[in-house]
């Protein structure tokens, strides 16, 4: 029962199946021969086993420990009186987000009326415990109002430069504005950061450092005719690629201080701090080989034609180089960035309380002993919640750059 | 061809070499050539023409010898070599487009980021170069969506863009299908007739003979004949030449 048709992605899985279905060449194969008909039937009997499975679970899980403990499943034992410090950062980046959207990656009515729908289900079920619900649910409309924004804006008033411009420094000033505002005046230390909010915050940190860090280190161990360069490059990369992230999570923790001078400020209290530069460190070395990939990638003739126009190194660099090579690249950057947001989940071997961690010592609580699958499930559905968003985004940026390259 | 407007010497190479690892490419090559002059290297593969073209905006360093290039002389100094590259075009066999922008973007490009011209002035200037060439109906395409003569034409208006004294042609319709020739060969019949000073290496001699002022002709790193197209038809001197002209007409 092979499917002979193509694969289109702008529908979903059911359509996708209802699409094989009506093909009249699918409809008649399902049930060709006796074989395809077993073959059929033993599928579908997998598939209600596995739906009626699942539905059984969602339907009769102990979810309580979900609703109880979400607080410490999104932000950890963070403050209460100092959550304010935290709600802007989601605030700019819905509106970023909106804005960015409706200017590169337009998606369709489905996916905007998907995420209104599930937007309004989380607010919903959030709105009898706290007024968290009003800040999830003012977040969503800033981010609906950029789309509505920058879509009329350039649909109707050619001012797409004008938000261009907004939705890039945004992008730039998003990172900077968490951290001011989650160190400004009396904040708690990084002690109190946990749950989500950690993960997301070393895996951001780790990316938008790691990835420029790693573009040099790239650049270093290509370079031709300085081989300091090339050797100190090429040790660092290799050096930080050997060993695992645990060993260099614990290096960071107990080592870092001693080798540091004192005036770099990592005293005792800061794991998170000395976390996020391993996590730097140990992202720019594997990003630094996917880089590599690309910038190897492209033709001599690209360096010739823009040495011939009178182009420096660095504007060869920058206009002609790292475009191609970041582009041919970027699934397996986003491949990177999806492996480095789950290795995250290993800094409560030196003690940081994530997600994950915050949902083992829930179930090992007494009052939710034997919650163990659903707290796990849970975990997994954020992780992939973010992976699978990532995913798709970059499936999105590569139609929007494909045209033309290939 | 068209009345030369001075006999300046824009082009002065004396006794260069170059090696590819124990490869002697070029060994002592010494030419001059003068301003608005067309000047076609003939010769076998492997004979160093490519190289001593790609010498001239130093693609490729000699190793010993003299370049000067409109009174700038090639050597350490990187500020020598970008202003010679910001003078000397350069158009190659497999056309070197940037795939990643437009049509437009690639001719704008450089005088926008070199010769740092305002976008708007950049792109007027591109399309004028586009129109020049013939294609200006194509400029917001990319490189890929274009044939391979347009492409090349694309090539030869970017290179134009940088309004350089002198242009070096890297057998620049090799990689094209025949019926594309033309196309390609018009556009720099044109620029010939223009008094634009021309270094070609190509294997089209009908064209050659047609727009050549002098044919330099290598052999093994050396150039063993020189002289105008009808020298080379009618009177070729050399063993060497006599038997490449007629294994290539």
């Amino acid at each position: 029962m092979s499917i002979d048709s193509q694969p289109n992605s702008n529908f979903s899985i059911l359509q996708r199946l209802v699409m094989a279905y009506e093909d009249s060449d699918a409809k008649s194969q399902l049930f060709k021969t006796k074989l395809h008909t077993a073959i059929t039937l033993v599928t579908l009997v997998i598939v209600v086993w596995a739906l009626f499975t699942i539905g059984q679970f969602m339907l009769n899980g102990e979810w309580q420990v979900i609703i109880d403990k979400r607080r410490a499943f999104m932000i950890g034992r963070y403050p209460e009186e100092h959550v304010w410090r935290i709600w802007p950062t989601v605030w700019m980046f819905a509106a970023v987000t909106g804005l960015s959207s409706a200017l590169w990656l337009r998606p369709g009515k489905r996916v905007l009326i998907s995420l209104l729908l599930a937007g309004s289900i989380i607010s919903y079920l959030f709105l009898e415990f706290d007024s968290n619900a009003l800040k999830f649910g003012f977040g969503l409309s800033i981010g609906l109002f950029g789309y509505a924004l920058a879509y009329f804006g350039d649909t109707k008033f050619k001012l797409t430069p004008v938000f261009a411009k907004i939705a890039i420094a945004g992008w730039i000033l998003l990172i900077p504005t968490m951290l001011v505002l989650l160190f400004i005046g009396d904040a708690p230390t990084t002690n109190y950061w946990g749950g989500l909010f950690v993960n997301v915050i070393l895996a951001a940190i780790a990316i938008v450092v790691g990835t420029p860090l790693a573009v040099v280190l790239a650049l270093g161990r290509t370079t031709q005719g300085y081989p300091a360069i090339q050797i100190l490059t090429t040790s660092f990369i290799e050096i930080v690629r050997g060993a695992p992230l645990i060993a260099w999570l614990f290096m960071g923790r107990f080592v870092l201080p001693f080798i540091l001078p004192s005036w770099f400020g990592l005293n005792e209290a800061d794991v998170i701090i000395r976390t996020m530069i391993i996590l730097i460190i140990f992202n720019a070395a594997y990003t630094a080989e996917v880089v590599r990939g690309g910038l190897q990638a492209i033709p001599k003739g690209q360096y010739e034609a823009a040495d011939s126009i009178g182009f420096t190194y660095f504007q060869t660099l920058r206009l002609i180089l790292l475009p191609q090579a970041l582009r041919a690249v970027l699934p397996s950057l986003i491949n990177q960035y999806i492996g480095l947001f789950k290795d995250t989940t290993l800094v409560y071997l030196i003690s940081v309380v994530d997600v994950l961690e915050v949902g083992r010592k829930a179930f090992n609580e007494l009052n939710y002993s034997g919650t163990a699958l659903e707290v796990l499930v849970f975990v997994g559905f954020l992780f992939w919640v973010v992976t699978w968003s990532m995913s798709n985004l970059s499936k999105k940026v590569e139609e929007n750059l494909g045209l033309g390259t290939r | 061809m068209v009345e030369k407007s001075s006999d300046k010497i824009i082009i002065h190479a004396a006794n260069v070499d170059k090696w590819f690892g124990n490869f002697q490419a070029l060994k002592g090559v010494s030419a001059d050539i003068t301003e608005g002059e067309v000047v076609v290297v003939l010769g076998p593969s492997g004979s160093g023409k490519s190289t001593f073209i790609r010498c001239i905006n130093q693609l490729e360093e000699h190793e010993a010898g003299e370049i000067v290039v409109d009174g700038i002389e090639i050597n350490d100094d990187s500020r020598n070599l970008q202003k010679i590259r910001s003078e000397v075009g350069m158009v190659f066999q497999q056309f070197n487009l940037f795939p990643h922008l437009t049509v437009l973007d690639n001719v704008a490009l450089a005088p926008r980021k070199v010769k740092k011209m305002p976008k708007k002035d950049a792109e007027e200037l591109a399309m004028a170069g586009l129109t020049r060439v013939g294609i200006p109906e194509q400029a917001i395409k990319f490189p890929t969506q274009l044939s391979g003569g347009q492409q090349q034409r694309v090539a030869i208006a970017r290179a134009l863009a940088m309004q350089p004294k002198i242009m070096l042609f890297d057998e620049p319709t090799s990689a094209l299908d025949p019926e594309m020739i033309k196309e390609v060969l018009d556009v720099m019949r044109e620029l010939a007739e223009s008094g634009m000073t021309m270094i070609i290496v190509t294997h089209e001699m009908g064209f050659a003979r047609e727009v050549a002022d002098r044919f330099l002709f290598f052999a093994e790193g050396q150039i063993v004949e020189q002289g105008t197209p009808d020298h080379f038809f009618n009177n070729p001197q050399e063993d060497r030449t006599k038997l490449f002209l007629s294994q290539i007409l």
